[in-house]
């Protein structure tokens, strides 16, 4: 496993000159005072490992990543984060999941092979799934968030449906495992190598057995997942692809149709699809092909995006709240109708914060995920 | 043990006590719902903590160290002793022998703890001190740079008062650097501490002699303080004594040993007395050279007031003590001492100090030989000076004070320490001095002299028959060998070592349900109290709180400031986690709860903690507002506990 | 499956009608197998997702929820919630791959102490006739499981 200093080395915190432009612009730090990634780094560099392994202000932040695209000397301060929450596992330091780290448990539970999971009650009559083929779709934790986050109005499944139906559209018969698991994503996150692992280990595998080359996500912490995390510590000898990148490519090959909407709309950057890989234009080369169709950026998009609040299912607080409404409020602020999302999770956290008691007028939206948006969109 | 009676004019030195705090305002504070739940009404002390006649906090200074946390040990201590080094190598340690420990086995070596943390400061480089700031523009004389002059100087300097230390001698440090030999009490350890005080703005002047009391009041000084002493050896009174030359008080002879001469006094030695300073002569003349030394006391070793550990050093190092045995007459020939003549003594009924009244045995007189006599009977203040300046004297030539102001008969002139009570100890001193500065610092602001009845100590009743504790044996400090310490005045007593420290002070039992370390309100965000006058304006802050008291959510209770009632105090409820550290083992949770859920339990490493049972417990939370540390709240119920109970059946 | 297979069974218990009822049967020398976990909750609303889950993830073979009967909740709503929630992880169970028998919602009021005793022996039969839960999850790390 990576020790702390390797992870300072790999990081190259050690170049930190302390601007603290990192804290100036976390959208922790903005609400929660006592949290800024400046002093974090500091105290990994100057204090003894136990004082940062054991500091609570590492499982608070929401590795957006906002610091690392500002920071002068390029330190990757996401990585560092990510290796010290492992080390502080170890230590047996533990991270304040929400929802009772109910989706945690979810995801440990999923690590038994022996489950015969009954996941694939979504697929409809006029979906064409297979169960083996060249291009694969992942559907993540869809159904499990379905049932989860039913009572927010949130309803994540669809976002497979379109998915499967934008694949449908374009002629691909997608292979679906079910027997498929959680990619790991906040196994990793919130600190536990092991689970994850093991879920990445029968994630290539069951994949392998499909004869898949090329693995497609609608959710951007999976493709993140399989993208950079996976490679870390397993082979992968197929391709990923995010569904936009894929609307992209057949949307320049002149393959899709749109009937007109006359809305006007604006774009949410998740972190883990724009900051952590760099996808920015493919979603709105997307939304910018259906015609009448009017996106509107808000004060803050793209490499400025603020995050949703929270990230794998950990430490969602006040400030998380504080977070969402201030993006909500920029969003609504843009004068749009509509506001599109490409992440399930960004969807289940702004619903959340619209329901608060607190929340007025002023930061009330309908959201829709940008596939399900699209796939309407499909004559 | 039956409860012991109350110590109500004791001094707790600092007004770091909130009881003390909140009498001086008038305050009181009552809940009228649950009146016992505001743990601070009713302090009780420790038995250690009531033996000490400075009130050195024991408990928590033990329990900081427990902790690791010597800084803050060693400031616990500094509240009331401002002499840590040296009391934790001289002092007679009453509280050790008060300790509950000892009645299973024995007590704890808080002696040696406290000398601990004192090195320890002197070893990592202390803190550095700031003087004090000069908040009043009163100026008070101190006479006599010993414990207790040194002690009251800190206090008052402390309060902001201007204050002049005079000594005599080209040294402060009066007894303790002129009586004690260096083996004992290293001289740098001594100046350390004078340093510190110093720092803090008092001014010291050495080779100073004061003569007239009305000089310094002339000088602009409003209040003085003689703590001079008592360096002035008594008289044997027996036949021979101004005949021949060889007899020497002890004083003098210690004195030069302390300033560094090495001339040995003779070669066979006889030392009259049983006192510290008759073995300390003892000790340093074997050090000197001298072959054989005698202690001559009257009474059995069972009485001699010299501290037990000292006596077994002497007769380690060779010192022959003969015990019941008194000086009848010196026998000399060509003006120089060779003998002395003594008598057998049997011990008769307890005189008023106690110990049993010794008898001479007729016709069992007996001859020691000896080139040299040193006496070491007791001492006397050197107070001929102050004969004209208006104030009385005893017949022992002490000064005549008030027992509980320490005011002489002149007004503005205060006395204490050995000047007052005869040679006795340094804790005692200290004590005499923190008594001073608070009866000076209220002459001067014109107070009454007397402070109010302080409440009245209650101690638990403690027997072995309801508690027994783990057994743990006592730490003994490290010595040099005996081989090592001839023609040296090397410290023998050595230091502990960390854990040693951390070990020892692992035994101490937390007698007394408070510790009264202040730390629930110094450190606990959320137990914060703050008491606001009737306008709702002014906050009266008690030592240590927080700022951002009005901040806090209120709980209804009732305050009442000076016969008023106010509304405005808030006082947080108690909702603290569920801590071990918290939690004191007092059993005032165990006490109070209906259900019998509750047990105070003992962990293996000795600490007591309340163990709640969570199949018995309703959930009522009786117990968390009785809790004083806030330890217990309604654990129950939540979340985090119930995840923890699955844990547990899992394993 | 091997026949002295003792199934570690866990059970929420909503402390106003069902506790009363756990205690009753605890007094009237009711037969339980030895490894029945009891946990004492304010109200069977309190069960989460969470809980349950967790349970299941630390290796119980079988959870049961005893909340008070819907209009008796001492707090209005309490059994109200649970029954939303037990059904939310009915369906989640399912979708997770394991029986949803091996979870279970008993609702009872604080007399019935004899029909909780037949309740709970029941259970106890439908998981013995299960097996062991196929949930093996490693703890995640050693240093956490020691402290």
């Amino acid at each position: 496993m990576i020790s702390l200093k390797s992870a300072i080395k790999n990081s190259k915190a050690y170049l930190c000159l302390e601007c603290g432009k990192c804290t100036s612009v976390c959208p922790v730090s903005k609400f929660n005072k006592g949290f800024s990634p400046r002093v974090l780094v500091n105290r990994t560099l100057r204090y003894s490992e136990n004082d940062i392994l054991t500091n609570k202000n590492i499982w608070a932040c929401l590795t957006c990543a906002m610091c690392d695209l500002r920071c002068p000397a390029d330190i990757a301060y996401i990585d560092l984060t990510q290796a010290t929450r492992l080390e502080a596992q170890k230590l047996g330091e533990e991270a304040i999941c929400s929802h009772g780290g109910a989706a945690q448990a979810m995801m440990r539970i999923m690590t038994a092979t022996n489950l015969q999971q009954k996941r694939m009650d979504w697929v409809d009559n006029d979906l064409k799934v297979a169960e083996k083929g060249e291009v694969l779709y992942f559907v993540g934790c869809l159904p499990h968030f379905d049932i989860l986050f039913s009572d927010k109005g949130v309803h994540t499944i669809r976002n497979a449906k379109s998915s499967v139906k934008i694949l449908n559209y374009l002629g691909i018969t997608p292979a679906v495992m079910p027997q498929e698991r959680c990619c790991g994503h906040d196994l990793l996150w919130s600190g536990d190598m092991e689970n994850f692992k093991k879920l990445a280990e029968y994630n290539i595998n069951e994949i392998k057995k499909t004869g898949a080359k090329k693995v497609v996500f609608s959710c951007p912490e999976g493709y993140r997942t399989f993208k950079i995390d996976y490679p870390k510590y397993f082979d992968v000898d197929f391709e990923v692809q995010h569904i936009t990148e894929l609307l992209r490519d057949a949307i320049n090959e002149g393959k899709l149709k749109f009937r007109e909407i006359d809305k006007v709309i604006t774009f949410q950057d998740p972190c883990r699809l724009g900051r952590h890989l760099g996808i920015y234009d493919a979603p709105r080369k997307v939304l910018s092909s259906i015609q009448k169709l009017k996106l509107t950026e808000m004060q803050r998009s793209k490499k400025r995006a603020v995050c949703c609040g929270v990230s794998a299912w950990m430490n969602c607080s006040f400030y998380s709240k504080r977070i969402q409404m201030l993006r909500l409020k920029e969003a609504k602020e843009t004068g749009a109708e509509l506001f599109v999302l490409s992440c399930p999770k960004c969807e289940i956290h702004f619903n959340c914060a619209m329901k608060e008691e607190e929340a007025r007028d002023d930061i009330k939206i309908p959201t829709e995920q940008l596939v399900t948006f699209v796939a309407d969109a499909l004559t | 043990m039956a409860s012991k009676k109350s110590k109500s004019s004791k001094t707790t030195g600092s007004d770091s006590s909130i009881q003390d705090f909140l009498n001086e305002k008038g305050v009181t504070i009552q809940f009228p719902e649950i009146c016992d739940s505001f743990p601070i009404q009713e302090i009780t002390m420790s038995s250690c903590r009531v033996a000490c006649p400075a009130g050195v906090n024991i408990k928590a200074y033990l329990g900081a160290i427990t902790r690791g946390d010597f800084q803050r040990a060693l400031e616990i201590v500094k509240e009331t002793n401002p002499l840590p080094g040296i009391c934790g190598r001289v002092c007679t340690h009453p509280c050790e022998s008060e300790c509950r420990r000892g009645e299973f086995e024995d007590p704890l070596a808080i002696c040696a703890l406290k000398r601990f943390i004192a090195d320890y400061e002197l070893k990592n480089g202390s803190k550095n001190i700031e003087p004090c700031k000069r908040t009043k523009k009163e100026n008070v004389a101190i006479v006599g740079s010993g414990p207790a002059g040194l002690t009251s100087a800190n206090d008052l300097v402390r309060m902001g008062y201007g204050v002049t230390i005079f000594e005599e001698l080209p040294v402060a440090g009066g007894m303790l650097i002129t009586g004690i030999p260096p083996y004992r009490l290293p001289r740098d350890i001594i100046q350390a501490e004078i340093d510190n005080i110093v720092k803090l703005g008092v001014e010291l002047k050495t080779n100073t002699k004061v003569d007239n009391i009305d000089d310094l009041f002339k000088q602009g000084y409003k209040a003085v303080f003689l703590a001079i002493g008592a360096h002035e050896g008594l008289k044997l009174k027996v036949p021979g004594e101004d005949e021949y030359e060889g007899i020497v008080d002890c004083i003098k002879f210690l004195r030069k040993v302390n300033r560094g001469e090495r001339d040995k006094p003779g070669e066979r030695i006889i030392v009259i007395g049983g006192g510290n300073s008759a073995i300390d002569s003892a000790r340093s003349a074997l050090r000197l050279g001298c072959s054989e030394v005698y202690i001559v006391y009257r009474r059995s070793r069972k009485e001699m007031p010299a501290n037990e550990d000292e006596i077994k050093e002497a007769e380690a190092e060779g010192v022959k003590i003969n015990y019941l045995a008194a000086p009848v007459r010196i026998i000399g020939k060509d003006d120089k001492v060779t003998g002395m003549e003594c008598t057998k003594m049997k011990l008769g009924e307890p005189d008023q100090s106690g110990r049993r009244r010794p008898i001479p045995i007729p016709s069992s007189e007996f001859v020691v030989e000896a080139d040299t006599i040193l006496s070491a009977i007791s001492q006397k203040p050197y107070i001929s000076c102050f004969k004209d300046c208006g104030i009385k004297i005893t017949k022992w030539d002490t000064f005549e004070v008030n027992e509980k102001t320490l005011m002489t008969s002149k007004p503005g002139v205060f006395a204490g320490g050995d000047a007052v009570t005869g040679p006795s100890t340094v804790i005692d001193a200290i004590a005499a001095g923190h008594r001073a500065a608070h009866a000076i610092d209220r002459y001067i602001c014109g107070k009454p002299l007397e402070k109010e009845k302080s409440p009245e100590i209650v101690q638990r009743e403690l027997t072995p028959d309801t508690f027994s504790p783990e057994r743990a044996t006592r730490l003994k400090a490290k010595k040099i060998p005996i081989e090592k310490r001839e023609d040296s005045f090397a410290e023998v007593e050595l230091t502990l070592n960390e854990d040693e420290a951390v070990r020892e002070a692992k035994r101490c039992l937390r007698c007394g349900p408070c510790v009264e370390c202040i730390h629930c309100i110094k450190e606990c965000e959320k137990r914060m109290f703050g008491i606001s006058t009737d306008k709702g304006k002014e906050l009266l802050m008690v030592h240590g709180l927080p700022k951002n008291i009005k901040l806090t959510e209120e709980v209804s209770a009732m305050l009442n400031v000076k016969g008023k009632v106010a509304a405005e105090v808030r006082i947080e409820p108690i909702v603290s986690e569920v801590s071990e550290e918290m939690c004191r083992g007092c059993g005032q949770c165990e006490s109070v709860c209906n259900y019998s859920a509750i047990k105070v339990e003992e962990k293996e490493d000795g600490l007591r903690i309340a163990h709640v049972d969570a199949a018995i417990c309703k959930g009522c939370g009786t117990c968390a507002s009785v809790c004083p540390t806030g330890a217990s709240h309604l654990s129950l119920f939540k979340s985090k506990d119930i995840e923890k109970e699955l844990e547990g059946f899992f394993g | 499956m091997a026949k002295n297979f003792i199934p570690k069974i866990v059970a929420f218990c909503c402390n106003w009608s069902t506790a009363p009822v756990v205690n009753k049967a605890v007094e009237s020398d009711a037969q339980f197998p030895p490894n029945i976990k009891i946990v004492k909750l304010m109200c069977g609303g309190m069960v989460t997702l969470a809980f349950i889950l967790k349970a299941f993830e630390l290796g119980a073979d079988g959870v049961f929820v005893a909340t008070c009967r819907v209009e008796d909740c001492h707090y209005v709503t309490g059994a109200r919630r649970a029954v939303d929630v037990c059904d939310n992880t009915k369906k989640l169970i399912d979708m997770l791959g394991f029986e949803p028998g091996r979870f279970k919602l008993g609702r009872f009021s604080s007399l019935e102490h004899k029909v909780f005793e037949k309740a709970i022996n029941e259970f106890i039969g439908v998981i013995k006739k299960m097996g062991p839960s196929p949930i093996k999850v490693q703890r995640r790390t050693t240093a956490s499981t020691s402290r």
